[in-house]
């Protein structure tokens, strides 16, 4: 404003307030520094609400009716709520609740693949499968078994020389599978691995007997 | 953006924050892949996709694939807004085409979507099971089946758009049905065929009956066809009644509506709904199609149709003289008409009489100045500035600037005042949102008050309920064998629960409750508001029309 200050009487404004028809005694309201009031003074107060018609109230019925049962519904998510520090026993039965919504199974050939949820493969629990790998361990054996029966008999055909020894060896193996037998009676009477050796020499290594147990990483 | 803000408050009363907060994500950057809504929401990605699928499911957000091929997610605010137009579309199914066709319309708004075997094979067990609740005898699935094809026809109901493969028969991008096929039922299978019914209210026939069958057979022969929710045409329909409506209040008289009903039920079939004006019909036409049960004589509807053409020129005029007279309707008129009145009764709570008389002058002088204003309004000049520069400020009037030389100096600058009804109409409307937000957000405050006392009571009787079950069920196994004072004892054994809500407490459920029922009403009147606001509005819109192809001669 100093700069243009070439001393016209009246105020700051560069051109003529009288063509907006303002008049010299008219306040002109200052340039506001602070925001208007949050709740200004209610000037005109609204007129009353019309009373509703039986059919507008039968709707507004409606609405509270159908909302409610989009909040049963799948179609409604909420947040998880934070854990409280203490379990309470009623926290049990809330969580329940979240469950007990009706499930809903979308046609997934109307949806982009990537919204469907992929399955986990069931983790492993850590413990092996004592029982499916002895049985595939059992086959084996009754496959040696055979093989060296074979070999036993074309041996007894060749000459008697080495008779002994397979005898010997038979008879081992016999009776490994003798222990092996109980063994399994003894598992299946109680459940617990105590008596099994886990030891594993690195033989099996390799041995694809039980995919179905591996962890998934994906 | 009030409209947006209210948008996500209804997104969060029908889905839960999740969805709304997802949907907040989406809607503020245009468009969002599920990863980018994660990272910037902080959601679990597991929970996001499950919010997405919900929002696709109920056809409030598309998807697209994007040039570096992933999925980007779009939601339509006007799809959400919709929600609250949701009572008044199943009752108006219910009028229309009752009962059966307002649990079908119910479904559908539920579900978002939904086959016609798996709608009619629920609906027909929830009917009945009902009906069987009222001791009314149960109706066949067949019923069902020809409500739904009536609301097919009537446009009430359309196709879902239709996922569109890539290669790898994954599901990319969503594509329209064919305009032809959007109400079309599928033709029906040889074994189910029936005789087909009559019956149906003349007005409600389909435009393109019959045109397309070969395209249909081949279509539904491929695979399921899913059904929403024609929101449009449910919209135009109500649009309708404010109209019929109107009349009716202006003139006093129902037969006056009835007049104009019958013939907009006609402009239905014959005019696309953003048309300005309707096509015209005869004067025969109207006879013909008038509702007998209305007993209206020849000459009555004559004299009715005289009375709207004289008085309410914007609603209904005579076109032409052949067939009797030519009637039409001008849609776009009336609704003006309709939307300044309601500005105008705007204008006047919320800036007092006298301003009315100013907005009027430059409603009818349309561009005016401001000492002609003064005039004009017979108030003191000083007076007439004042009220007409508030207007001003809350943008119900605007100016024109008039330079009289390039440099537009205000000295040699006429200022014309004028009101430009559709910017006006947007102010309202805008506002009438943020009310109705306000009002919302109230409404959950009052709910959330008194979720206490509501769940005590709500407990208090179910098991009142059950004790009363217990009795009677006592009563019904001993007979006679139950005592006057083991009665009493029964009775105070309820009167003791009863008592667990204290007369305070009664007191203040009583008034929260009554309160509730106020923001309620409230927002149904503000929905008309915004309604009637919403559909001049969006006939104002008009689509750019593409550029007529060049000739190649250039001539």
């Amino acid at each position: 404003m100093a700069g243009r200050g070439r001393g016209r009487g009246r105020g700051g404004l560069s051109f003529n307030v009288e063509a907006l028809h303002i008049q010299r005694g008219d306040i002109i309201s200052k340039p506001g520094l602070h925001p208007p009031p949050l709740f200004p003074p209610l000037v005109h107060k609204p007129i009353p609400l019309q009373d509703s018609t039986p059919s507008e109230k039968t709707m507004i019925e409606l609405k509270q009716e159908f909302l409610e049962k989009f909040r049963q519904s799948p179609f409604y998510l909420t947040m998880d709520e934070k854990k409280h520090e203490i379990e309470r026993y009623s926290d049990r039965y809330q969580s329940n609740q979240q469950e007990q919504k009706e499930k809903w199974v979308p046609d997934w050939s109307m949806f982009p693949a990537e919204l469907k949820p992929k399955k986990r493969k069931a983790q492993s629990t850590g413990r092996p499968n004592l029982k499916a790998a002895r049985r595939t361990l059992g086959t084996d054996d009754v496959l040696s078994k055979l093989e060296n029966l074979e070999k036993s008999t074309l041996a007894e055909n060749a000459g008697n020389e080495e008779g002994d020894e397979e005898e010997e060896e038979k008879e081992e193996e016999d009776r490994e599978g003798d222990e092996e037998e109980e063994n399994d009676e003894g598992d299946e009477e109680e459940e617990t691995d105590y008596n099994v050796n886990y030891f594993d020499n690195g033989e099996n290594y390799g041995d694809d007997d039980d995919e179905d147990d591996e962890p998934v990483y994906s | 953006m009030s409209k947006t803000d209210l948008a996500l408050l209804i997104l969060r009363d029908f889905h839960g924050e999740i969805v709304a907060k997802i949907g907040e994500c989406i809607v503020l950057s245009g468009c969002a892949t599920v990863r980018q809504v994660a990272l910037s929401t902080g959601i679990p990605q597991a929970k996001v996709k499950r919010a997405v699928l919900i929002l696709v499911q109920h056809g409030i957000a598309e998807f697209e694939q994007n040039k570096h091929g992933f999925i980007d997610y779009k939601v339509d605010v006007n799809k959400i807004v919709y929600r609250l137009q949701f009572p008044k579309i199943m009752r108006c199914a219910e009028l229309l085409y009752g009962d059966p066709a307002k649990f079908m319309v119910e479904k559908l708004l539920f579900e978002g979507r939904a086959t016609m075997k798996s709608l009619i094979k629920t609906e027909t067990q929830r009917l009945n099971e009902c009906l069987r609740a009222q001791g009314d005898s149960e109706v066949a699935p067949s019923l069902l089946e020809e409500r739904f094809e009536k609301l097919v026809k009537t446009h009430f109901l359309k196709r879902c758009s239709v996922p569109i493969k890539d290669a790898r028969g994954r599901a990319v991008s969503l594509e329209a049905p064919s305009e032809e096929l959007v109400f079309v039922m599928p033709p029906k299978e040889s074994g189910t065929e029936r005789v087909k019914q009559e019956g149906e209210p003349p007005s409600k026939k389909l435009k393109v009956e019959g045109e397309v069958d070969h395209a249909a057979a081949a279509d539904s022969a491929t695979s399921e066809i899913y059904w929403e929710v024609n929101y449009k045409r449910f919209l135009q329909h109500f649009r309708d009644q404010v109209l019929v409506a109107a009349v009716a209040s202006r003139l006093d008289n129902e037969k006056a509506g009835e007049v104009l009903r019958t013939i907009l039920r006609h402009c239905e079939k014959t005019t696309n709904p953003n048309e300005y004006v309707s096509q015209p019909i005869s004067y025969h036409e109207i006879q013909a199609q008038l509702p007998r049960d209305l007993g209206m004589a020849k000459q009555t509807l004559e004299q009715w149709l005289k009375i709207l053409t004289d008085t309410m020129p914007e609603f209904v005029s005579k076109s032409a003289d052949s067939g009797g007279g030519m009637y039409a309707v001008s849609i776009f008129q009336a609704l003006q008409t309709l939307c300044t009145a309601h500005i105008e009764s705007v204008v006047e709570e919320r800036f007092g009489s006298k301003s009315l008389r100013i907005f009027r002058v430059i409603l009818m002088k349309r561009q005016v100045e401001q000492t002609t204003i003064e005039k004009c309004v017979l108030m003191p000049a000083k007076e007439a500035k004042d009220l007409l520069y508030k207007m001003f400020r809350e943008h119900f009037v605007h100016v024109t600037e008039l330079a009289k030389t390039p440099d537009h100096a205000p000295s040699r600058t006429f200022y014309l005042f004028n009101v430009d009804l559709q910017k006006v109409a947007r102010v309202v409307l805008d506002r009438s949102y943020k009310a109705m937000k306000n009002v919302v957000i109230k409404q959950r405050l009052v709910v959330s008050e008194n979720k206490r006392l509501r769940d005590k009571e709500n407990r208090k009787n179910v098991v009142i309920a059950s004790l009363q079950k217990q009795h009677s069920d006592l009563l019904a196994e001993h007979g006679e064998g139950i005592t006057d004072e083991m009665k009493e004892e029964w009775e105070r054994e309820v009167d003791a629960i009863k008592s667990m809500i204290t007369h305070h407490e009664y007191e203040q459920l009583e008034k929260a409750s009554k309160f509730i029922h106020h923001l309620e009403a409230s927002q149904q009147q503000l929905d008309s508001t915004i309604f009637l606001l919403e559909s001049y509005l969006a006939m104002t819109y008009k689509p750019p029309t593409p550029k007529p192809a060049r000739d190649p001669l250039g001539r």
